[in-house]
């Protein structure tokens, strides 16, 4: 596999098509290898001798394979769209789009921190450099850099740590070092945009392809979720770190989902849901951390760890399906906004706009979806907050409760906002550039599937992972099909009895009427007696406005009216603090500049002396 | 000064309860409406505004919430009204221009036409012009009978337009009270005069009111006063409505003189104007102010008002006696000027004549003033606030359309 997006990688020198088929094979074997792995135990190592006692190498486990599992369902997606979507990129693309997932495959398959790093280090320069694919895009490239090379920084000492204590990098069994979990917690914290690490999210987002927005939103940010699930294994389940992660987590959640619901911009408001969706994982690992701490005879820590993995299928796949869709929409109409592309249905095609209204959907919990499934698994979790012992547990658990129910809230109402606006919206007769679609839509098609098949199966999805306990029969639902969100039980759900009663009573009959109904008149809405003008058709900003005036403290809301011209100005204040912390560098780097860089050799010999002999105090 | 009205190129002018029309380039500087009025039959309010994620919320001119055919052109970026603009041409009949060259009786039937509610006002003021050109002077019992059917006409409308304010803030008991209380006095007025909307009151040199009994038309009349004095009382206690219009659609003192507005919404701003106050027959006329220019002073102007009317009529139904008709001639001044105070402002009719015909008409309604003043002072509010800024000035498409 790791040969196969090597050989999809120097093809892409020569032929684009070609280079993306191999990434699409590789990409399905990967997913047949996870499969193996996370549903039927197969576990292998292959562990060679690099130098003196460092050993490097691969391993595949359980843990493995669930991340690659999720993972390679978006690599398979993202390349079989990029065979049609590529053609309007450089053959750099290919390349670094096939460097970019075996950067990932590494970083899954490493059994030692090194090559741990090695997989972190082309995924994250490959992923810098096909940011740059996108003209006009070095700045936004180089601060997702600025924050992944942070995330390689901490890495770094992590691994110092782990050498340290085990004179090697292979990741031990159990090892309990604060430095290692710290360092490496801070890392893929990072990468997974929680507040305040994300403003790369958005700004690089924005900027980058589609198809590499797609990579970077779902399965780059995997790769923290991953890592954060490997150190946890490792060090353990510790108490304090869950309460940093729930507050973490639930507060990314909610300033996830307020920045979402004021999105303008067509990948924005995607790029903060990111962000509000791994704000909720990171508060289930939390969740995780704290039950296993407390209670090891509690079924909630496992009901937890489900939801982690749960959330993060969810997330993955119906991400990657929002930027497919939303992509294929922005490059054929050629714009940036949600309130330019209105009538995607119409303008550009039928599988886009229920691209977005699926994955929108499933972001908004709608049954019959799987991230309706995620997120009842999630709210059952808080619910059982009260198993915690300490009244600080509590308070903290509940508050994240509050926060994660309103992000979940307003995540709704953004997916309702991009659903409304791009999808469904009204048509304004803009012509879609014509494009070689049908890899892109058939990719589209396949993560719909996927989206609805989980959601249906996802009881048995449950079973087959191993946590049968969770699995009942009851009130009618045959044993199988009924998730229990603990024993004894709490809470129960069957999304597939659900799909069934749903299509019996309300889709089938209406899609029969549909079908039989002799005439349709179609009319344009009466608007006051008058056809809509352009200059008529309520906004998304308008419709985002009554959040952002209400939330005001919040957004920091100004309300702009200058003469004949108004808008509003919301400030991300994170964004803020960034910006003065950059002008405050700039400052700082042009004086030193300016004192060593001065064109005597003798000032800057004594420079570099002084660096060297600093590096060897603090480092030695 | 005031200026009413741009007739081509000569102004329309008020100073007190003289009107007179000149032609002078140099005062036409001193006006800050006079582009607001030359305009005002294009359209009224404030421009356009552009700008990320601005739209225009058009508001008509068939929908509901808009009672009449007419179009506010809202702009804004989400609740927040930045501006509004009025386009009043779906209303327009062109009824200065039908008037032309029509015998002052005919005329009168146009003026009655421009729009109902108001209709005493508007044939007061047009046959207070004509019979200023004429030289017709009326009785004194004319006069009464006059006075008595504009008294009614704004009592009816008062009420009705405390109705509205109620029925926009969804006091439903309190609304259904006035309105049962607005459908009293309109068959008063078809009691006295035969007409609900008292259409036929007004005449050239004369009026129609029908002699009886008034002990129990008084004896009404008093009900009337008692529960709208006990209604205001209750609507200025409850706390959902009064936030409601409270410092909504403020118009502060010195934009109401530019904008040359008059009537109730001049004097909640805080001052004290009213051209029946030069009126002999309002004997120690007392005018109603209220000093904070908003949506509940406008509301509680009107109700005082309508109540010191109902006390008017109560003072002079007793010396009702039938009136005089007198006949109409020759014109004896080739223009004149007739006004009259309409329960929402002044109307203002200028005519011309030629071999006892009009020649040239122009009405200065109290709508356009009060459009715009409410295009003025509804930027900056929210959608929500739009019918108490909107009725709280008591204006209509007709009226201002013409």
């Amino acid at each position: 596999m790791i040969i196969l997006y090597l050989i999809g990688a120097i093809a892409g020198f020569f032929n684009r098509k070609i280079s993306y088929i191999i990434a699409f094979i590789a990409s399905t074997i990967a997913l047949f290898i996870s499969i193996k792995a996370a549903f039927f135990g197969y576990s292998n190592a292959v562990v060679f001798k690099a130098f003196d006692s460092v050993y490097m190498g691969f391993l595949v486990d359980k843990t493995t394979g669930l991340f690659l599992f999720i993972s390679s369902l978006s690599f398979m997606a993202v390349s079989l769209f990029s065979i049609d979507f590529g053609m309007r990129y450089s053959k750099r693309m290919a390349v670094l789009l096939n460097l970019d997932m075996l950067g990932m495959v590494i970083i899954l398959y490493a059994h030692d921190m090194l090559t741990f790093l090695i997989g972190w280090e082309v995924m994250t320069i490959s992923s810098y450099l096909l940011i740059v694919e996108h003209k006009g895009s070095f700045k936004e490239a180089f601060q997702f850099l600025s924050f992944s090379e942070l995330s390689t920084l901490s890495l770094i000492i992590a691994a110092i740590a782990l050498f340290r204590q085990t004179s090697g990098f292979v990741f031990p069994k159990h090892m309990e070092n604060t430095t290692f979990l710290f360092f490496a917690s801070f890392a893929f914290i990072v990468k997974m945009g929680i507040l305040p690490f994300h403003t790369w999210l958005k700004q690089a987002h924005a900027k980058a392809p589609s198809n590499v927005s797609a990579l970077l939103s779902a399965p780059v940010t995997l790769m923290g979720v991953y890592g954060l699930v490997r150190v946890l294994g490792i060090s353990g389940y510790i108490h304090s770190w869950g309460i940093v992660a729930i507050i973490l987590g639930s507060v990314s959640a909610f300033f996830g989902a307020i920045g979402a619901a004021s999105a303008k911009g067509l990948k924005v408001l995607p790029a903060y849901s990111t962000v509000e969706n791994n704000g909720m994982i990171l508060s289930m690992l939390g969740f995780v951390a704290i039950a296993r701490h407390l209670n090891h005879a509690s079924t909630l820590a496992d009901f937890a760890f489900i939801v982690v993995i749960m959330l993060s299928l969810a997330h993955t796949v119906a991400k990657t399906l929002l930027f497919l869709s939303v992509g294929q929409a922005k490059e054929q109409l050629n714009e940036e906004n949600i309130d330019n592309v209105r009538g995607i249905h119409r303008s550009v095609g039928k599988i886009p706009a229920l691209g977005i209204v699926i994955s929108g959907l499933s972001f908004s919990a709608f049954p019959g979806l799987i991230g309706y499934v995620a997120e009842w698994m999630m709210l059952e979790a808080i619910f059982q907050s009260y198993q915690f012992s300490t009244l600080s547990d509590r308070i903290v658990s509940s508050t994240a409760g509050v926060l994660l129910s309103l992000a979940a809230g307003f995540a709704s109402f953004a997916m309702i906002k991009l659903i409304g606006y791009s999808a469904v919206g009204y048509h304004h007769n803009k012509k879609a550039i014509p494009m070689p679609k049908s890899f892109m839509q058939t990719s589209q098609i396949l993560l719909m599937l996927i989206i609805i098949g989980f959601s249906f199966f996802a009881s048995r999805l449950i079973y087959t992972l191993g946590y049968k306990n969770f699995i009942i029969g009851a009130l009618g639902v045959p044993q199988g099909w009924l998730i229990a969100s603990a024993k004894p039980v709490f809470g129960v759900i069957s999304p597939a009895f659900f799909a069934i009663v749903l299509s019996g009573l309300f889709i089938v009959p209406l899609i029969v009427y549909l079908k039989t109904s002799r005439t349709t008149k179609r009319v344009v809405s009466f608007n006051g007696g008058l056809s809509l003008q352009e200059s008529e058709y309520f906004t998304a900003n308008a419709f985002s406005f009554t959040i952002e005036y209400i939330l005001r403290i919040l957004y920091r809301t100004k309300e702009i009216i200058q003469n004949k011209r108004a808008y509003v100005q919301i400030i991300d204040i994170f964004e803020t603090f960034y910006t003065v912390l950059i002008r405050i560098t700039r400052v700082i780097s042009y004086r030193i500049s300016i004192i060593v860089m001065n064109s005597k050799i003798h000032i800057y010999i004594a420079y570099m002396l002084f660096l060297f002999i600093a590096v060897f105090i603090i480092f030695g | 000064m005031r200026l009413l009205g741009v007739i081509n190129e000569k102004l329309l002018l008020q100073d007190e309860n003289r009107f007179f029309v000149e032609s002078n380039e140099n005062i036409q500087k001193t006006f800050k409406n006079y582009n607001f009025l030359k305009n005002r039959d294009t359209v009224i309010g404030g421009n356009p505004i552009t700008g990320e994620g601005v739209f225009n919320f058009r508001y008509g001119p068939i929908t509901s919430g808009v009672r009449e055919a007419g179009v506010f052109n809202i702009y804004t970026f989400g609740e927040r009204i930045l501006s509004v603009n009025i386009d009043l041409s779906y209303k327009k009949r062109n009824i200065e221009k039908l008037m032309i060259n029509k015998t002052p009786q005919e005329g009168l039937t146009f003026a009655k036409a421009v729009v109902t509610n108001f209709c005493v006002s508007h044939a007061l003021a047009y046959t207070r012009a004509v019979e200023k050109a004429f030289d017709i002077n009326v009785g004194k019992n004319t006069e009464k009978i006059r006075v008595i059917a504009l008294e009614l006409e704004r009592i009816y409308n008062h009420i009705h337009l405390f109705g509205k304010l109620a029925r926009g803030a969804a006091q439903q008991v309190l609304a259904s009270h006035l309105e049962a209380l607005y459908e009293d006095s309109l068959r008063i007025n078809e009691e006295l005069c035969g007409d609900r909307f008292l259409s036929n009151v007004i005449e050239i040199g004369s009026c129609k009111i029908k002699q009886q009994d008034f002990s129990k038309i008084k004896q009404k009349l008093l009900s009337i006063k008692e529960k709208l004095e006990e209604l205001l009382e209750h609507a200025l206690n409850s706390y959902n409505f009064v936030d409601r219009i409270y410092q909504t659609a403020v118009l502060e003192d010195k934009q109401a003189i530019e904008i040359g507005i008059t009537g109730p919404s001049l004097r909640a701003s805080g001052i004290k104007e009213d051209l029946r106050c030069f009126e002999p027959i309002y004997k120690d006329f007392h005018i109603q102010t209220q000093e904070d220019g908003d949506a509940l002073s406008r509301l509680i102007v009107r109700i005082k008002e309508a109540v010191y009317s109902i006390n008017l009529i109560i003072d002079l139904i007793n010396e009702i006696e039938p009136p005089d008709n007198i006949e109409i001639k020759n014109q004896k001044t080739k223009e004149a000027i007739g006004y009259a105070e309409s329960p929402s402002g002044l109307v203002v009719y200028y005519l011309q004549f030629e071999n006892n015909k009009i020649e040239q008409v122009y009405i200065s309604t109290p709508s356009v003033f009060g459009f715009k003043a409410f295009c003025d002072t509804f930027a900056g509010h929210i959608f929500t606030d739009f019918s108490f800024a909107f009725d709280s000035f008591g204006i209509n498409f007709a009226d201002a359309a013409r």
